[in-house]
């Protein structure tokens, strides 16, 4: 029996791994994913999608890849470890630098980097990107300031987590370093490990360690040549769409097309339920979508489809400021800085935790298609369970969140306070005009088959003057616009009782 | 400098940083090599009608599909009772139960597959909880008895007695690394094995027996798995025999990694148990009778419930000295999951009962669980239920140490305080010990063997029986070896485990791994080092260093490698009465939690957590910490959040991390403060250090002891099981049939 590789160090394996995917140069650059890792340009053909599958050709594959399996079967690169495939555990962490950002603020020198999860996402998000995995950190001179201090903190101990907490840890040490930042404190440490499970140490040692390596700032450890990379990467040419033109005309022509932005839940079609996939139409070129504007009355955030929920919460933030605590609660770090928060509303869970402050916000959607433009408002999208008013040529391009200051508030309840799906979400506002309610939003996840406003309880305060007595027939009513379900996070009941109890907490909370 | 007793680094923590430690999915694969995927019951219990699998033949890429039947031994694969099918046959007994396996030339082409399986059922009654099964009479191995005492006249001498029923759930072992096994045909019918396993010599035994193979034919080999916490103790078989099977008879390499979802949706966790109780006690709340019965929720098939059992109820006293006992423990046979080891195999489920009526008889007494605590904790001569006696004087001085360490009275008064003056916040603050019995319940497993090299140039080369599984036994071993030649660590390595290498090893279980492993290898080494010692005193010269000393010995012809073996002293155990010497010695501790708790959604946040443990002169102080506090939080995971949840057809539905919650980095408490109690191990252990693998995941009590507390400063008479989650603490600080009266106990004054 030969052994294939059998003896290669990783070393050898990256190189040999460079060299599979270096067989491809001649094809053409839109059939292949073009990024940086370990100092050149990797090329790998692009999957086709299922309906070309058919007429392959050899060089295409018909199943996409992520960036783990990519790194760990064709790369031979072991280091990134996958243990849940699903985007909650960290232990596939790599990071990921954005090319635009490092062209575009060379002057400032400041790439935008983030640590994805590799297993959910794929390879063809790279496209124009650099990826570093674990394998870059150590280099001749020694451990990065990150991986000696996790050495020396005794902070690994079945070591399966740890390359992916190193790549954690890299990134904020990475970006601090870049943008002359503080030191993170001890809470600032505990919420980045959000998207980090370590089973064998309880923690601390980890949290002390990036305490430890924060404190090195200098040094012959690694660190990226971003002027080198962003001159790399500025040679690869980005794949369509690059306007949302280009995005409705591609849409019209394959309506099977999956629309890919964060591709934070796509990924799990692919990891969990082995679907074979459509072709993906990715949005992130789109220089439309890619930015937050204010509209021209300065009323209006315009937030693009590319625009991830990490950026998004950090802009909606300064408006609504003591949103901080809910907005630490959607998912992981690595994940808000991947997902998108369109993606968020257009996937449409009834789980989606941004959907029910979009709808006290009274936002809107702009959905393009080649047959025009169109404003959506969020309250009239959902129609059923994943049933949306969206037709199948149609893009959301924008939501549109009036800067409507006041009283505006969210909550989440899970079973754990950190990376957890809702059992529920609750998201208010209210208006008083002296003591009369002159306008009022109250909406709900995780309570019917959709993200949806009580109208019921609404109408109920609805003008009217806030007293005990009110409250509790607006809590009351709430079962009428609602029948949530048992499941395993969490029963019926409980489902109820806290939505009785979080609205009444919010409306005393004007009684004060 | 000694290298024992010294806070050195994981032997491997420079791999593990740098991505470079390899786990056996890292192995580089052999050309040709296959990967297989698992078709799994779709019911949790009924008889297969038809199964048709040609379309699972007919998928792209598909090589060969294996049933029960194409097992060359037998299809089996239970650690001690031969009623575990590797494949079901027949009859499916749990939803997720592999009924075959299909081999495919890439991973996703074999996973697809496998969902393609067409398997009609007759479905039968699935008994998916033990209490179900209980009352069924439906057990996997026969009820088990343990008695002490006159348990009558405890009662009628009694000035009080409360009895009640209770649960706490089960959990996810959730090793990082999932199941997997990687097996080579190799020339002259031999059988290569990786795979992530904490008993090699148990996948070796079970492989053979599936392929109708002799020991000598099968090698398995593990350098180090990520994470094993029980759940590799046997759960790993089944996937061994898979891949083995597969390998065998495509004389192909084949490598079965499993998919999260089907990995908890196929491996046992620990056991869900259900107690009911009655207990009497005098006014200053000592303990005068126990009756209890304690009902496991097994699963399908016995595996590892009996052992478990038995661990159970020799922690039923934990701390506390308990005059009269009656408990009985029921392993009942359910339509689910196949319960298996996890750290603390059983002690903690033991333990927290007797924890929880500390604090419920101290609250109807109207004193602190601390002063209850102190009327029954275990004084030095005393004697356990099952015979053996405590001779070490260790727990109240502890327990007094820790109050005042942990400012227990004044907190107590101070929570009282907060809860006096917040109505949308309630406090608690929990107190439990830690009374562990080191050694596996089964005498003959109490055994370990090694092979100590030395190299001409010095270097040393050691192989044992444990699995390196990140509690640091190899870091360990090597220390002792180091010490035993006075030489610096980094001279001492530790190699894969290797059933080619030491034979007939016990699991790494039962934490002791460094107990019987480094005294082993000690062992090994000192009969070199007598060797050299003699041969140094005969040539009547100093030598500069101990390579010029193996050197000079090895051209003297003097033997530089040697075994080693090691088997605990003293042990007996008779299982049919429940009495003997189970245990050589005992691991103590306290711990002290407090939380605060939402009453508005019943969330919990634990504020401050205290531990002191003992772990006798610690071979590694810096690996002890890490298993104290990485123990406790595990057990807290346990005890607060996580929750396994089976649906009405038996489907687990929290089968992965996303709706399976074990501890984050900001659920771990502020404030963890760990003392090392150092005070040498009063028995022979390796260096007087004591085991620490398990013992500290029960300090976790505390955490749930606090939400208790927490809650019934609200409502008095709350009925709270565990895991305490959100749900749980909110129903029961708000009974949803508030008008009905509703006690957990039945109060008897």
């Amino acid at each position: 029996m030969g052994y294939h590789r059998a003896c290669a160090t990783v070393d050898d394996r990256r190189q040999m791994g460079t060299a599979d995917t270096d067989i491809n140069t001649d094809t053409d650059t839109d059939t292949e994913i073009q990024f940086y890792y370990r100092g050149v340009v990797q090329r790998v053909p692009r999957a086709t999608s299922s309906s070309a599958a058919a007429v392959s050709v050899a060089s295409t594959r018909s199943t996409p890849l992520t960036v783990l399996q990519w790194l760990r079967q064709e790369a031979l690169c072991m280091g990134t470890k996958e243990a849940c495939a699903e985007g909650d555990c960290g232990a596939c962490m790599v990071a990921v630098a954005d090319v635009v950002d490092v062209a575009e603020t060379s002057e400032a020198g400041v790439p935008r980097l983030k640590a994805v999860n590799s297993c959910i996402h794929f390879l063809s998000q790279l496209h124009g990107k650099a990826l570093f995995t674990v394998e870059d950190l150590a280099t001749a001179s020694g451990l990065h300031p990150v991986q000696q201090a996790m050495l020396e903190g005794h902070a690994s101990q079945c070591g399966f987590c740890t390359p992916g907490l190193v790549m954690t840890l890299w990134v904020d040490h990475e970006t601090r370093c870049l943008q002359k930042q503080a030191l993170p404190n001890e809470d600032e440490i505990r919420v980045l490990l959000d998207g980090n499970l370590c089973r064998c140490t309880g923690y601390l040692p980890i949290i002390k360690a990036a305490q430890q390596a924060s404190t090195v700032r200098s040094g012959g450890f690694f660190r990226p040549d971003w002027g080198q990379i962003a001159n790399t990467l500025s040679a690869i040419t980005a794949h369509p769409p690059s306007t949302v033109a280009q995005a409705c005309a591609l849409k019209a022509e394959h309506p099977e097309a999956l629309l890919l932005a964060g591709g934070t839940d796509i990924g799990l079609w692919h990891t969990k339920q082995l679907r074979v996939l459509p072709r993906f139409i990715d949005l992130r070129q789109i220089e439309a979508c890619q930015s937050i504007k204010q509209s021209e009355d300065g009323e209006t955030l315009e937030i693009g489809a590319a625009v991830s929920v990490q950026a998004a919460f950090t802009e909606l933030r300064k408006t609504w400021p003591q949103l901080e605590d809910f907005f630490k609660r959607f998912a992981s770090p690595p994940i808000r800085g991947t997902a998108t928060l369109v993606g968020n509303v257009a996937n449409g869970s009834p789980i989606g935790d941004s959907m029910p402050l979009l709808l006290v916000l009274d936002a809107q959607l702009r959905i393009a298609s080649v047959r025009g433009e169109r404003l959506q408002s969020l309250a009239n999208f959902y129609l059923d369970y994943q049933l949306k008013d969206l037709a199948v040529d149609e893009i959301i391009t924008h939501v549109l969140i009036p800067k409507i200051k006041g009283n505006v508030q969210a909550e989440k309840v899970s079973k754990r306070l950190g990376q957890d799906i809702s059992a529920l979400v609750f998201a208010a506002r209210l208006q008083l005009d002296k003591q009369e309610i002159s306008e009022v939003r109250l909406a709900f996840g995780g309570m019917a088959a959709t993200p949806k406003r009580a109208l019921q309880a609404e109408q109920v305060l609805q003008g009217q003057r806030l007293s005990k007595a009110l409250i509790a027939r607006a809590v009351d009513s709430l079962s009428l616009d609602f029948s949530p379900i048992s499941d395993m996070r969490a029963s019926a009941a409980y489902r109820m009782a806290m939505a009785n109890s979080l609205c009444q907490r919010y409306l005393e909370g004007f009684l004060s | 400098m000694s290298a024992v007793h010294q806070a050195l680094a994981h032997e491997s923590a420079r791999l593990h940083v740098t991505g470079a430690a390899t786990y056996t999915d890292d192995v580089p694969e052999a050309a040709g090599t296959l990967y297989a995927a698992l078709g799994l019951s779709r019911i949790a219990h009924g008889d297969i009608c038809t199964m048709d699998l040609s379309a699972v033949k007919a998928a792209a890429n598909v090589v060969a599909v294996f049933v029960a039947g194409d097992f060359p031994g037998v299809n089996d694969c239970g650690p001690v009772v031969k009623d575990e099918p590797i494949l079901a046959d027949r009859e499916v007994r749990y939803l997720g139960q592999p009924i075959f396996m299909v081999v495919a030339k890439d991973q996703l082409s074999a996973r697809r597959a496998a969902r393609l399986g067409n398997i009609t059922y007759r479905e039968k009654t699935a008994v998916l909880s033990a209490k179900e099964a209980h009352a069924l009479q439906q057990y996997v191995c026969p009820p088990m008895h343990m008695q002490r005492g006159d348990v009558a006249s405890g009662f009628a001498s009694a000035a009080h007695q409360l009895s009640g029923e209770w649960s706490v759930g089960g959990q996810e072992q959730f090793y990082l690394e999932g199941q997997i096994a990687y097996a080579q045909r190799r020339d002259h019918d031999e059988l290569l094995l990786y795979c992530s396993t904490q008993h090699p010599s148990e996948m070796q035994a079970l492989v053979a027996h599936a392929l109708g193979l002799s020991a000598h034919q099968v090698q398995v080999v593990c350098r180090r798995i990520g994470g094993g916490f029980g759940g590799k103790e046997t759960q790993s078989g089944q996937f061994c025999c898979l891949a083995a099977l597969a390998a065998w008879s495509l004389q192909s390499p084949v490598k079965l990694r499993l998919d999260r979802d089907d990995d908890m949706q196929i491996t046992g966790k620990r056991h869900d148990f259900h107690y009911d109780y009655q207990v009497a006690f005098d006014a200053e709340g000592k303990i005068l009778g126990l009756r209890a019965n304690l009902l496991a929720r097994a699963g399908h098939s016995a595996d590892l419930s009996a052992a478990v059992m038995t661990r159970a109820l020799c922690h039923l006293d934990n701390a506390y000295y308990l005059p009269a006992v009656e408990a009985h423990g029921f392993c009942c046979k359910t339509n689910t999951q196949s319960n298996t080891a996890f750290r603390g195999f059983g002690g903690p489920q033991g333990a927290l009962l007797i924890e929880y009526l500390l604090d419920v008889i101290a609250a109807q007494l109207g004193i602190n669980p601390l002063q209850v605590r102190l009327r029954n904790v275990y004084r030095g001569g005393q004697t356990t239920p099952y015979g053996q006696t405590v001779h070490d004087d260790a727990l109240l001085p502890i327990l007094q140490t820790f109050a005042e360490r942990s400012d227990f009275a004044n907190r107590w008064q101070a929570v009282a305080q907060f809860n006096q003056s917040s109505s949308t916040h309630k406090r608690g603050l929990g107190l439990s010990m830690v009374k562990f019995g080191i050694s596996f319940n089964v005498v003959h497993l109490n055994q370990a063997g090694a092979l100590v090299h030395v190299y001409q140039d010095g270097t040393v080369l050691v192989n044992h029986g444990a699995i390196e599984m990140g509690q640091g036994v190899n870091t360990k071993v090597a220390q002792v070896v180091a010490e035993v030649f006075g030489i610096a660590l980094g001279q001492v390595r530790c190699t894969a485990t290797d059933t080619q290498k030491v034979a007939n090893t016990s699991a790494t279980a039962a934490s002791t791994g460094a107990d019987l492993n480094a005294k082993a290898a000690q062992a090994a080494a000192q009969r070199i080092k007598q060797r050299l010692d003699a041969f140094a005193l005969s040539t009547q010269r100093q030598y500069l260093n101990f390579a010029e000393l193996v050197q000079a010995a090895y051209l003297q012809r003097v033997q530089l490698w040697s075994d080693g073996f090691y088997a605990t002293p003293g042990l007996s155990w008779d299982a049919k009465q429940m009495q003997g010497q189970p245990f050589y010695y005992f691991a103590y501790g306290a711990a002290c939690s407090e939380v605060e708790v939402d009453l508005c959604t019943g969330e919990t946040k634990v504020l401050r957590v205290d531990i002191d443990h003992d772990v006798g002169a610690s071979l590694n102080p810096a690996i002890d910490q890490g298993q104290i506090e990485g123990g406790f939080v595990q057990g807290m995971g346990w005890l607060l959040t996580e929750e396994l949840v089976h649906n009405a057809q038996g489907k687990l539905t929290t089968h992965a991390p996303s709706t399976y919650k074990i501890p984050l980095a900001r659920d771990v408490p502020k404030t963890l403060q760990v003392t090392l109690l150092t005070e040498p191990n009063s028995v022979n252990s390796i260096h007087h250090s004591k085991a620490v693998g398990e013992p500290p995941l029960l300090h976790a009590i505390s955490t749930w002891l606090a939400v208790r507390q927490a809650v019934i400063s609200h409502t008095p008479q709350a009925y709270l099981p565990a895991p305490a989650t959100p749900e749980a603490v909110y129903w029961a600080l708000h009974p949803p049939y508030a008008h009905i009266p509703h006690s957990p106990h039945s109060v008897h004054e």
